[in-house]
């Protein structure tokens, strides 16, 4: 069985689900944070020897490690919803502990993740804008000038902007079409990122397209077809 | 020209140690006291690749390019005593956040040798992921079990005989052992998945890395969590530096690198038949009650290593 977890409002989940199975990934099934937060039963073991899992979801389904053959994973975050009940002074408590237990049992998947959850993300790791202009320089892409009293007033969502949007998907790079040293510069940004899959904002400059921002979790919609082709090889191993 | 820059309160002693050892050596540095927040300023812009901006401490400012090396021990800069008294949201609380988060992500983008960068020291926010990746270098994690079944645990308990249980976070991370009055609330477990493990015994080693050196130091104590001896009624820790046996000392250099740490203190456990158990990687080390009890000179690692110097910068 493959796997997509992600937030039950993210449409490109729903999309991805018919999407894979329309392209021949067998059984995918679609689980919600929202249903592994509240599932009846938890059962994750860590040892010399390996990790597993077992949870029993609020509708009766039950989910093994083992019979997981790999997963889409695009959860960014746990809702505020899950930790709801909680009491108002352990909620902080509560929601940390739930974040470290997502992190573990997601990287007890045994099989091929896109992408592994990170400490800094359990979708893939987030990154501060400074720090993605960073790696994209060293990644031979152009990006816009980075001042430390940028975003003081918020983030912007990392993939906001109307330029071209590329996505990363193990080797490959699907969406809008891009100059063959930009591709390259993707993919290499994607390794070094250890992102395998990414989705990466242009805009137009003077000079030509300049890095904007990158995100783990993207708009896999944008790449239609190629981008489910390219999901269902990366999840195969076939890359 | 190697200038270090020292992060934290001046005071706090391991911060204090490395300081004194870049006095001792002369080696150029400057110190962002958190407490002074309201006397510094930071700016910079990344552009074409180069990081380029200065870091103004008081009445000095200092350009960024000329700092190569850093030493982080930060406070969360919320609980500053300078804004004990200050609602959310003042003015004060809103420049002390934009100057740590200005040198936060500095630090994060920086060149040169950061000891440790934040990226880098998540891992330990997740004890049983950081378990999963240090049973990758060879050593052993103790069964560990994270459920919001009680059932589970007590079959668990069934299997290990004696189990204890902590957070599965970095936050109010004490050991304490699941006693049978314990049992008595065991369903307050399906809140929220607790973890829990089997009780190992063996002979505490706290081993701190620094690049390439290895300090390891035998604690003898008779609490079940030896960090925390009063409230169990043991006495306080007997420490005596050792030195490793077999390969461990390498594996440990090679856990560490590959966390992207440069410094970090690893919680071993050796037992009888020589295998070992390590139960977490700290990327934040208090590393000077070892050295105040062994002499080792972890802090003169430290130092070296920013400096690019010694064995600890191979």
């Amino acid at each position: 069985m493959w796997v997509i977890l992600a937030d039950r409002t993210d449409p490109t989940a729903w999309w991805a689900k018919q999407g894979l199975a329309a392209h021949g990934l067998e059984s995918v099934e679609l689980l919600t944070v929202e249903e592994l937060a509240g599932a009846t039963r938890w059962v994750h073991t860590v040892a010399s020897d390996g990790a597993w899992f077992e949870a029993r979801l609020p509708d009766g389904r039950v989910l093994h490690s083992e019979d997981l053959a790999g997963a889409l994973n695009r959860i960014r975050h746990l809702p505020a919803t899950v930790v709801a009940p909680i009491e108002p002074s352990d909620r902080d408590y509560v929601t940390q502990e739930l974040h470290a237990f997502f992190l573990s049992w997601i990287t007890a998947i045994h099989g091929p993740v896109l992408n592994r959850a990170t400490p800094q993300g359990l979708g893939g790791s987030w990154r501060h804008p400074s720090e993605w202009a960073r790696l994209a320089g060293l990644c031979g892409l152009p990006h816009r000038t980075y001042h430390s009293g940028d975003h003081l007033d918020g983030l912007p969502h990392p993939l906001a902007g109307s330029g071209p949007l590329a996505i990363v998907i193990g080797d490959r790079v699907v969406g809008d079409q891009l100059a063959a040293d930009l591709e390259a510069g993707c993919v290499a940004l994607a390794r070094r990122a250890r992102t395998p899959l990414l989705g990466i904002r242009f805009a137009w400059a003077p000079e030509g397209l300049e890095f904007v921002g990158a995100d783990p979790v993207p708009p896999l919609e944008h790449g239609g077809d190629d981008a489910l082709e390219a999901l269902v090889l990366a999840l195969r191993g076939q890359q | 020209m190697t200038v270090v820059l020292l992060c934290g309160i001046p005071s706090e002693t391991p911060l204090a140690m490395v300081r004194a050892e870049l006095v001792g050596s002369g080696t150029p540095h400057v110190t962002f006291n958190q407490r002074s927040f309201a006397e510094a300023d930071m700016s910079y812009e990344l552009s074409g690749g180069e990081l380029h901006g200065y870091l103004r401490v008081g009445q000095v400012e200092h350009r960024l390019q000329d700092l190569s090396a850093a030493f982080v021990r930060l406070m969360d800069d919320r609980f500053l005593p300078e804004l004990s008294a200050e609602p959310p949201g003042s003015a004060l609380r809103n420049r002390c956040r934009q100057v740590h988060d200005a040198l936060i992500r500095w630090l994060e983008i920086a060149p040169g040798r950061i000891v440790n960068r934040y990226g880098a020291m998540g891992s330990n926010g997740s004890k049983p992921y950081q378990a999963q990746l240090i049973t990758k270098y060879g050593f052993r994690t103790p069964p560990t079990l994270v459920t919001n079944d009680p059932a589970a645990v007590l079959a668990f308990r069934r299997t290990h005989g004696r189990v204890v249980y902590k957070s599965t976070s970095g936050v109010r991370s004490i050991v304490s052992e699941l006693t049978d009055e314990e049992l008595a609330r065991l369903d307050r477990v399906t809140a929220c998945p607790t973890q829990f493990q089997a009780y190992v015994e063996g002979d505490n080693v706290r081993v701190h890395v620094v690049g390439q050196d290895v300090y390891a130091t035998a604690v003898s104590c008779d609490a079940l969590d030896y960090r925390y001896p009063r409230g169990s009624g043991a006495g306080p820790a007997a420490l005596t530096a050792i030195d490793l046996p077999g390969d461990i000392a390498e594996r440990a250099i090679e856990l560490t690198a590959d966390l992207g740490l440069a410094f970090a203190g690893l919680d071993l456990m050796i037992e009888g038949d020589g295998s070992v158990y390590c139960f977490e990687v700290n990327p934040s080390p208090a590393f000077s009650y070892y050295q105040q009890h062994t002499g080792q000179p972890i802090a003169r690692s430290v130092a070296a290593y920013l400096t690019g110097v010694g064995r600890a910068s191979a």
